[in-house]
C-alpha cells in the first residue's frame, strides 16, 4: 500500500505506507483519516528536503520503533551516529537545518536526533570564534562582557 | 520533543569510529588539549567519543557514497564556501541557527560536553541564555557543593569588614568573587547547613530534581530578561538604598571593575539561576552583610527560608524587596529583629508571594510548634506588630496596577505561629485581632493552609465567624489545613461555622483548646468529607512541661488540659481520622532539626 505526499512546491511523492509512517505526524494523520487515497499535503517541506527525508525513512523502514520511556540522562547519552546516517547528513548547512526542521515538523524522532547530533559535532572542538564563523553567529557581546561571562562560567568547570 | 532522546547507534558505530580515529592525529590532539574534567567519568567518555565523531566528519565523501545518493545534497567540508547548490536560496552569511526553534537548539546542546558548552556560552546573547541552564544543571554539578568554601568565604568577608574607602571597595569586589563561588557550588539551590554527606546521599534524588529544574528553566527562559529590566530605581528604592549602603556601593559604583557585573549582563550570570535559598540551619553565618551581597545577584529567587539567624534585620528585607520580585515563598523563622517596615517593603514589591511564614518572630517565645526551638530568648524589643498584618492585607490587591486581575497576590499559606505580639498576657489585643481578621478576610478565597498557633487572644470566635462569613456570598473557602493550637478564645461556635465554610478541611490542630468539644468535631464530620487528621497533643507527654512555653499568653494556662473530644465521636468518621497526641509524631512529618 502506498500513500502520496505532496511537497510545498506541489511535487507528488509516492511512498510505501510503512515508510511514510516513520513520521509520527503522517502516521497519526493516516490513522485519523482511515483508508484513503487522497494525497497528504506537507506545506512546510520542500521537494528537495522531502526527497532526503524519504531517503532516510526508506533506509530505516525496518528499524524497531523507539521505546517512549527512555532515559534523558546525559551520561548515558552517546554522540555516536550510525555510519549510514553520518554520510546521509553530509549536506550543506542549509539542507541540514531544513532536514532538522522537517524532522521536527514531521515528528521523526530518530532523524531529529541524528540532525541535532550532527550540528553538535560541528560545534565540538571549536573555539567560540570558529563556531561563530561556522554558523554566522553575530557576537552581540562586548569583549568585556564576553570575558566576564567566560570568567564566571568557568566555575561550572571542574575545580 | 526535546526531552526524550535516545541513542540506538552506540554499538554499531563504535568499532568503525575507533579505526578512523587513528587516521587523524591533528584532531585528536585538538580535543585532548581542551580541558577535561578529571573527576567525572562521563565527561571523559564524552570527550573520547568526540574524537571519533569529529574525525569522521572531516573525512571527505568517498565516490562510493556519491553513487548511492543524489550528489547535490552532499557537501564536502573543504569546499563548502565555494560550492553552492544551484538555484538554492542559501545565503552563506545567514545565521541559520537563529531560525531554529529554541527547543531544537536545546536538543543540540544536550549532546555537548561541558567544555564545549562553555565555549558556546559566549557566542552571543541568545546562545548564552540557552546555554546557561545546560552548563549549570548537569547532574554532576551537585557533587561540587562545597560547604567548607561557603564558610571560608563568609568568614573572609567578615574579617575584611573595616578598612579605608578605596581598600574597602576592593575588598568588596573580592567578596563578590567569593560569593560567586558559593552560587557556583550549587546554582539551583544553595542548601546550606546540611553538610556534604547528606548532599551525597541525596544525589540520586537531586538528579531527578535537576532534570525538572532544567526543563522548568527552559520554559521560563523568556521572562528572565524582563526581571532585570525593572531595576530602575524609584523613590522607594532610593530610601531603601540608604539603609543598605553596602549593596549600593557594590552595584552603583561609578567605575565598575571587571569583576562587577553590569546590569545588562545579569540575566546571563548564574546567580539568575538560583531559585531557592534555604538557610534553615545557618544560624551563625547568615547576616545582613552576607545577604546584601548575595541577593542582588539572584533576581530569579523564588524561595527564601531563614531560620533563627543571629543577625538578620530589616536591611536584608529591603535588599530582598529591591532585588527579588519573583519571590513566591518567604519563611522567616525566629527572625526577632525584623520590623514592620521591612515586611512592608517586601509585601509591596513581591507580588508573587504565596507562602508567608512569620513564626517565632516574637522575641523570647519558644513555641514548640515544630519550628525552631532555638529562637533567641533574649529580651529584644518586639518590633513586628499588627501593622505587618495590615500591610499584607492592604496589598492583597495592588492599587498601582491597572490590570489588577493578573496581579492580585494569591496567598495560599500563612503561618503566624507564635508570631503576634501581645502587650499583656491574657489580655485581648484589639489591634492584633482586628488586623488579623482583616487579613484573613482579604485572603479567604486563596488561603489553603493557615497556622495561627500560639496567637492566643487574637484568635477569637469573632475572627473565625468573620472568616467563615466570606464563604456565604461566594462559594466555599479552599482552606485545608488549620492550626489554632493554644488559641484559647476559640470555641465550638467558631469551629462549627468554620466547618460550614470550609468543606475541604483536611487537618486541624486544636491542641490545648479547652473550650472545644465533640460538637465541633461532629460538625466537621458532617461537612468536611476530606478530614483526615486531628491534632490534640496531650501536653502531659511533653518532656519539659511548663518552662518551655513562655512569652505568648501566660505560661501555666495550658498545662495539661486539652480539648474534650471523646473517642466515641472520633469513631464516627467512616473513613477514619488520624489522631495525633504526641508532638514527636508530628515532628517526624516535618524537617527534623539538625545541629549546626
Amino acid at each position: 500500500m502506498t500513500v502520496i505526499l505532496v511537497s510545498s512546491d506541489n511535487q507528488d511523492f509516492k511512498v510505501d505506507k510503512e515508510v511514510a509512517e516513520r513520521s509520527i505526524l503522517i502516521k497519526n494523520m493516516l490513522e485519523d483519516v482511515g483508508e484513503s487515497d487522497s494525497p497528504i499535503p506537507l506545506p512546510n517541506v520542500t521537494s528537495a528536503v522531502l526527497t532526503k527525508v524519504i531517503e532516510y525513512c526508506e533506509h530505516h523502514r525496518n528499524d524497531p520503533v523507539q521505546v517512549p520511556e527512555e532515559t534523558d540522562d546525559p551520561r548515558k547519552r552517546s554522540n555516536d551516529i550510525e555510519e549510514w546516517d553520518m554520510k546521509f547528513m553530509q549536506v550543506d548547512q542549509e539542507m541540514l537545518f531544513e532536514i532538522i526542521l522537517a524532522a521536527n515538523y514531521l515528528d521523526i524522532k530518530p532523524l531529529l536526533d541524528v540532525g541535532c547530533k550532527t550540528v553538535a559535532n560541528i560545534i565540538k572542538g571549536k573555539t567560540p570564534e570558529e563556531i561563530r564563523k561556522a554558523f554566522n553567529i553575530v557576537n552581540d557581546f562586548t569583549p568585556e562582557e564576553e570575558a566576564q561571562i567566560k570568567k564566571e562560567n568557568e566555575w561550572a568547570e571542574d575545580r | 520533543m526535546t526531552g526524550q532522546h535516545k541513542d540506538r547507534y552506540v554499538d554499531s558505530s563504535s568499532s568503525s569510529s575507533s579505526s578512523r580515529t587513528e587516521d587523524n592525529h591533528g584532531v585528536v590532539n585538538a580535543i585532548t588539549s581542551s580541558p577535561i574534567i578529571p573527576t567525572t567519568d562521563e565527561s571523559i567518555l564524552t570527550a573520547s567519543s568526540n574524537i571519533s565523531l569529529t574525525t569522521m566528519l572531516t573525512v571527505p565523501v568517498t565516490k562510493n557514497n556519491l553513487v548511492l545518493h543524489p550528489p547535490q545534497h552532499y557537501y564536502n567540508p573543504h569546499h563548502h564556501h565555494h560550492h553552492q547548490r544551484q538555484g538554492s536560496m542559501y545565503d552563506p552569511t545567514k545565521d541559520l541557527m537563529n531560525a531554529l526553534p529554541p527547543e531544537i537548539l536545546d536538543h543540540v546542546l544536550l549532546s555537548l560536553d561541558r567544555s564545549t558548552l562553555l565555549q558556546c556560552s559566549v557566542l552571543s546573547r541568545r546562545w548564552s541564555r540557552r546555554v546557561m541552564p545546560h552548563l549549570w544543571y548537569r547532574p554532576w554539578m551537585m557533587y561540587y557543593i562545597s560547604w567548607m568554601m561557603l564558610v571560608q568565604t563568609v568568614s573572609g568577608a567578615r574579617s575584611g569588614g573595616s578598612g579605608g574607602n578605596g581598600q574597602e571597595q576592593q575588598q568588596q569586589q573580592q567578596r563578590h568573587g567569593g560569593l560567586m563561588r558559593i552560587m557556583g557550588s550549587n546554582p539551583q539551590s544553595v542548601v546550606v547547613g546540611l553538610g556534604l554527606t547528606r548532599q551525597e546521599e541525596q544525589g540520586k534524588q537531586q538528579d531527578d530534581e535537576d532534570k525538572d529544574e532544567r526543563e522548568d528553566h527552559a520554559g521560563r527562559e523568556g521572562g528572565r530578561g524582563g526581571i532585570m529590566a525593572k531595576a530602575s530605581p524609584n523613590s522607594r528604592e532610593q530610601r531603601d538604598a540608604t539603609t543598605t549602603t553596602k549593596t549600593t556601593t557594590a552595584t552603583t559604583a561609578p567605575s565598575p571593575s571587571p569583576s562587577t557585573i553590569s546590569p545588562s549582563l545579569a540575566p546571563f550570570t548564574y546567580g539568575a539561576l538560583i531559585k531557592i535559598l534555604d538557610f534553615s540551619n545557618l544560624h551563625y553565618i547568615l547576616s545582613d552583610t552576607f545577604l546584601s551581597h548575595l541577593l542582588p545577584h539572584t533576581p530569579s529567587l523564588q524561595q527564601l527560608i531563614i531560620d533563627s539567624p543571629k543577625q538578620f534585620s530589616d536591611d536584608s528585607l529591603f535588599t530582598l524587596a529591591e532585588h527579588c520580585c519573583n519571590l513566591v515563598r518567604l519563611e522567616l523563622l525566629g527572625c526577632v529583629r525584623v520590623s514592620d517596615k521591612g515586611m512592608e517593603a517586601v509585601f509591596e514589591r513581591c507580588w508573587k508571594l504565596g507562602t508567608v511564614v512569620l513564626s517565632n518572630v516574637v522575641g523570647g517565645g519558644n513555641g514548640g510548634v515544630g519550628n525552631s526551638s532555638k529562637a533567641s530568648s533574649s529580651d529584644h524589643s518586639l518590633t513586628l506588630t499588627h501593622k505587618t498584618l495590615d500591610h499584607l492585607a492592604v496589598t492583597s490587591s495592588p492599587f498601582s496596577s491597572k490590570d489588577s486581575t493578573t496581579n492580585v497576590r494569591k496567598l495560599h499559606t500563612l503561618n503566624l505561629a507564635n508570631g503576634l505580639r501581645f502587650p499583656t498576657s491574657g489580655e485581648i489585643d484589639f489591634d492584633s485581632s482586628q488586623s488579623l481578621t482583616n487579613l484573613l478576610r482579604s485572603y479567604s478565597t486563596t488561603l489553603v493552609s493557615l497556622n495561627l498557633s500560639f496567637c492566643g487572644p487574637a484568635v477569637t470566635d469573632t475572627l473565625l465567624l468573620q472568616f467563615s462569613s466570606s464563604a456565604s456570598h461566594r462559594s466555599s473557602l479552599p482552606l485545608q489545613h488549620l492550626n489554632i493550637a493554644f488559641c484559647f478564645e476559640a470555641t465550638d461556635t467558631g469551629l462549627v461555622s468554620l466547618s460550614k465554610a470550609c468543606p475541604d478541611l483536611q487537618d486541624l490542630d486544636i491542641t490545648g483548646l479547652t473550650q472545644v468539644s465533640d460538637k465541633s468535631i461532629l460538625a466537621i464530620g458532617q461537612r468536611c468529607m476530606k478530614f483526615r487528621q486531628l491534632v490534640m497533643v496531650d501536653e502531659r507527654h511533653r518532656s519539659n512541661p511548663g518552662g518551655s512555653v513562655g512569652g505568648g499568653g501566660g505560661g501555666g494556662q495550658w498545662s495539661s488540659q486539652g480539648p474534650l473530644i471523646t473517642d466515641e465521636v472520633l469513631n464516627r468518621f467512616p473513613w477514619g481520622v488520624r489522631v495525633v497526641q504526641r508532638r514527636d509524631e508530628l515532628l517526624g512529618q516535618r524537617k527534623s532539626p539538625r545541629i549546626f
